[in-house]
């Protein structure tokens, strides 16, 4: 059996050209799931929160735009969700707890946006928000009504959501820091209570003392 | 006659038999030096930081396990390649694959800090509280990785080559002779009976370890994949277990090739003796359950089958091949020598090394005895005084039919000193263990100290003995095919 | 070249888009029937192929070795639970599934034959081992690894592939201990 160039040309051409398909293929070994790529992606662009038009569990209307100049800690969820919501809203509400009352309100606001309008009007929300004792203006709970606005964030933001046949949703989650100006600045592991404390109280830190 | 094409054969195959052995032999007295540290440290003569310690023991666990396996490995391809067509270019390939993964573990351990000991049991690659990162972590396991690809090569080309010859590995473990098929006196070669069974085991072996270093790997890089931890620990000990095990089932080859050519007896495989392989085989597959015994969460079933069959997996093996090498030697007038001694001692410290390992593997006495010095006892026992030796007296008998070479009172005298060390270490850890000595501490309380420093002095005379075999093999690399006959194996008796 | 037309008509019916997008709606369909019958195809089309530009093949693949890693990297590429998401959602990702996994059957056709055993073992033995891990990570995983498909679904994957590396074991114990003795002695 002989072997010739041609044969060991093309071992190292293979070889190299998976390493490449790998790379690629995972954003440089960073991203295997298309979970961890859409984070990756959303990082590197991080795209501008869309001006949509809220309705919170007070009833009152508003567009994202009113809360410019402030940073906005995100979560995406709907009421009727019995699984991951619950845990991600509690994780959330720990991360409140963490952040010194000076800045509250003053800096920062926590908001949960629900994407399923059709079912958690402002009564569901305003019973969510007791709930999780929540104080309705530091940390509101809202909807978007209009359809086309809502999938258009979600497409923005990278949040996929199945309904799974039986009135649930499949949906990732995470908790999003947005900046002062709408752009996001951070997606955090919501499992991560302690380190995402951090990464906000970091961000915060550094952008008061400017 | 010999034509000139085999002599330049002959050579070669020497000659990388002579590097795998030379390798292996260092790197066991290299890691010597390192469990020698590690117990002056536990003595407390040693100012050891505890991150250092457990990089030692990482490295001192994988080395031994890995420099043994090679060495061992090299005793069964020059026996097996007598009997089934071998080839040399995986042989070679196993040798390049395992020095590239040893020189990864080897950073990965001492430059990055990594300490996971050479179980490296999930989570811990990727959980090290800090003490290492992503890269001694990754350099660790892809290293081991790479040495398994190259074993794994060489396990598939032994078992292709025994199918070839004998038609399949059932054939090669004698099941035709067991069920009466064929007669006894047409049975498989000892050699290629325990090379078949080690094929088996090794090659069951590396495939889970394969799996489970990925997973490992998978793990490190993105820890949000996350596994079954008692499965991960199963197929850690599956791999470990039966790997570390196949190393004296390999040097045993050398026992019964080499005995029959001092005493002009040829060792046949008989009935008896293919059933205690069989039996070995299985048994030696399904018992690293005992290193689950305290997994409280593991199926009852599963922990006394560990149990029961612990005290049967070497045994029938065991028993046969002691009882086999003593009717061999009964009124033989065997000339001894360094090369016989050695091979007979190994039989002895295989007895004794298992006595130990049978009463730790007794569930009630595991639960207390397993995490102490107990364990590390019964393998260096087991290990140091049988299957490394099994190898040494293979060193020895290859020196003196390939080159003539003559032994002096140097070797004798290494010979003692290497046998009295491994019986210090391994009783002062059988010390330490009954008085509830925990394995794995880097630092100990002074009431457990006196037995490590012991077995610390018992390490130097170990390490002492085996330098003086080095030389002898390095002053036969360097005479080889200048004194004496290289091709045709001197007569022995 | 009965095979071929066999490959060019299975291969058809894969494009067939309600075809697709069933196979695809279900992710042990789209793993473990889409993938390894576009990979048949392939194997199928490549009858005629590689007899037709033989000394092609014979240059550059002379020893079976540089096809078989090129079949090794794409299917460990199509092992990501990032690829069959991306499949689903990208249109290049897609297309690149149906470009790459019949070029996949036709090296692993011209390859196969030319290894030698322990080539052929070792390939064996890795895929064993991959397809183990697979069925482990999905039957396991607490989360959610794949965005198009149910944790329900990921399970029921890890199920097949776990049938699957059985069906290897059993394979490769039947290999090794049934007789393969050149000759009746």
């Amino acid at each position: 059996m002989s072997r010739n160039w041609r044969n060991t040309a093309a071992i190292f051409l293979t070889v190299l050209l998976g390493c490449v398909l790998f790379y690629a293929g995972t954003d440089g070994f960073r991203a295997f799931t298309a979970e961890s790529a859409r984070t990756y992606k959303l990082l590197k662009d991080k795209p501008k929160f869309p001006n949509v038009t809220l309705e919170d569990s007070k009833g009152r209307v508003y567009s994202f735009s009113e809360f410019e100049g402030k940073y906005i800690m995100l979560t995406f969820i709907y009421t009727a969700c019995s699984d991951v919501c619950p845990k991600l809203e509690m994780n959330l509400a720990e991360v409140y707890n963490k952040i010194p009352n000076a800045w509250i309100g003053e800096d920062i606001l926590f908001l949960s946006i629900s994407f399923d309008p059709a079912r958690d009007d402002v009564a569901t929300l305003e019973k969510y928000r007791k709930a999780f004792d929540s104080d309705g203006e530091t940390w509101r709970m809202a909807r978007i009504a209009d359809q086309d606005e809502l999938d258009h964030l979600l497409e923005e933001f990278g949040v996929i959501v199945i309904p799974d046949g039986e009135g649930g949703f499949t949906h990732n989650s995470a908790f999003y820091l947005v900046d002062r100006k709408g752009y996001l600045a951070e997606v955090m592991d919501f499992t991560k209570i302690d380190e995402a404390a951090n990464t906000v109280l970091t961000t915060l830190k550094n952008g008061t003392g400017e | 006659m010999v034509t000139a094409i085999n002599t330049g054969d002959f050579k070669s195959k020497n000659s990388l038999i002579a590097t795998y052995l030379i390798i292996g032999g260092l790197v066991i007295a290299v890691m010597m030096i390192f469990g020698i540290l590690m117990l002056l440290a536990q003595g407390g003569v040693l100012d050891l930081p505890p991150a250092a310690f457990y990089q030692f023991l990482t490295i001192h666990g994988t080395g031994m396990i890995g420099g043994a396996a090679l060495a061992a490995s090299a005793v069964m391809w020059y026996f097996l390649s007598n009997y089934v067509e071998l080839s040399k270019k995986v042989f070679k390939l196993n040798l390049i694959l395992s020095l590239i993964g040893v020189v990864m573990v080897i950073i990965g351990v001492f430059s990055f800090k990594y300490a996971s000991a050479w179980t490296f049991l999930y989570p811990l690659p990727a959980l090290s509280g800090g003490a290492w990162g992503v890269t001694g972590a990754l350099l660790y396991l892809v290293g081991m990785l790479i040495l398994g690809v190259g074993f794994l090569l060489l396990y598939i080309d032994t078992g292709r080559a025994i199918i070839k010859k004998h038609g399949s590995l059932g054939k090669g473990l004698g099941w035709d002779v067991i069920s009466g098929k064929r007669a006894e006196k047409d049975a498989p070669s000892p050699t290629v009976v325990a090379s078949t069974m080690v094929t088996i085991v090794n090659v069951t072996a590396l495939t889970a370890g394969a799996t489970v270093l990925i997973m490992n790997i998978i793990n490190v890089v993105n820890p949000a994949f996350t596994f079954d931890p008692l499965l991960a620990k199963n197929l850690t000990y599956a791999f470990g277990h039966i790997f570390a095990n196949s190393i004296i089932y390999m040097g045993v080859i050398a026992v019964y090739e080499i005995l029959p050519r001092y005493t002009n007896r040829p060792w046949k495989s008989n009935r008896p003796f293919l059933i205690a392989w069989t039996m070995s085989t299985a048994f030696t597959l399904v018992i690293y359950t005992h290193h689950m015994l305290m997994d409280s969460v593991m199926p009852k079933w599963m922990l006394i089958m560990g149990q029961v069959l612990s005290y049967a997996n070497g045994l029938p093996v065991l028993v046969i091949t002691a009882y086999g090498a003593l009717m061999i030697v009964y009124k033989s007038g065997i000339k001894w020598d360094m090369a016989s001694g050695l091979i007979f001692m190994s039989m002895f410290g295989w007895v004794v090394g298992v006595v130990p390992a049978i009463v730790d593997a007794t569930i009630v006495v595991n639960h207390v005895m397993h995490n102490t010095k107990w364990v590390p006892g019964h393998f260096h026992m087991y290990m140091g005084l049988g299957a490394v030796v099994m190898i040494f007296g293979f060193i020895y008998y290859l020196s003196k039919v390939d080159s003539g070479l003559q032994t002096n009172g140097l070797d004798k005298i290494g010979f003692i000193s290497y046998t009295l060390g491994i019986i210090s270490v391994s009783v002062g850890f059988l010390i330490s263990g009954a008085i509830s000595t925990p394995r794995r501490w880097a630092t100990h309380f002074p009431e457990w100290m006196a037995p490590a420093v012991f077995g610390a002095i018992g390490g130097v005379l170990a390490v002492l003995g085996l330098i003086i075999f080095i030389i002898h093999f390095i002053r036969y690399v360097k005479v080889r095919g200048i004194s004496g006959s290289d091709i045709n194996e001197q007569k022995l008796a | 070249m009965k095979q071929t037309g066999l490959g060019i008509i299975l291969y058809g019916i894969l494009v067939v888009p309600p075809v697709k997008a069933y196979l695809e709606s279900i992710m042990l369909l789209h793993m473990l029937v889409q993938l390894p019958l576009l990979i048949l195809a392939g194997w199928f089309i490549g009858d005629r192929l590689i007899k037709k530009f033989h000394p092609f093949f014979t240059a550059w693949n002379t020893d079976g070795v540089p096809g078989m890693i090129f079949v090794v990297f794409i299917t460990m590429y199509w092992m990501l639970p990032r690829a069959l998401d991306e499949a689903v959602t990208m249109y290049y990702i897609e297309l690149f599934k149906f470009i790459s996994l019949p070029l996949v059957g036709l090296f692993l056709k011209d390859s196969w034959k030319k290894m030698q055993t322990l080539g052929k073992g070792f390939i064996f033995l890795n895929y064993l081992s991959m397809f183990a891990l697979m069925a482990w990570l999905y039957i396991d995983s607490p989360i959610q690894i794949c965005n198009n498909y149910l944790e329900t679904q990921q399970k029921f994957l890890g199920w097949g592939f776990l049938v699957i590396t059985i069906w290897m074991i059993l394979y490769l114990l039947q290999a090794v201990f049934t007789d393969h003795s050149e000759k009746a002695e």
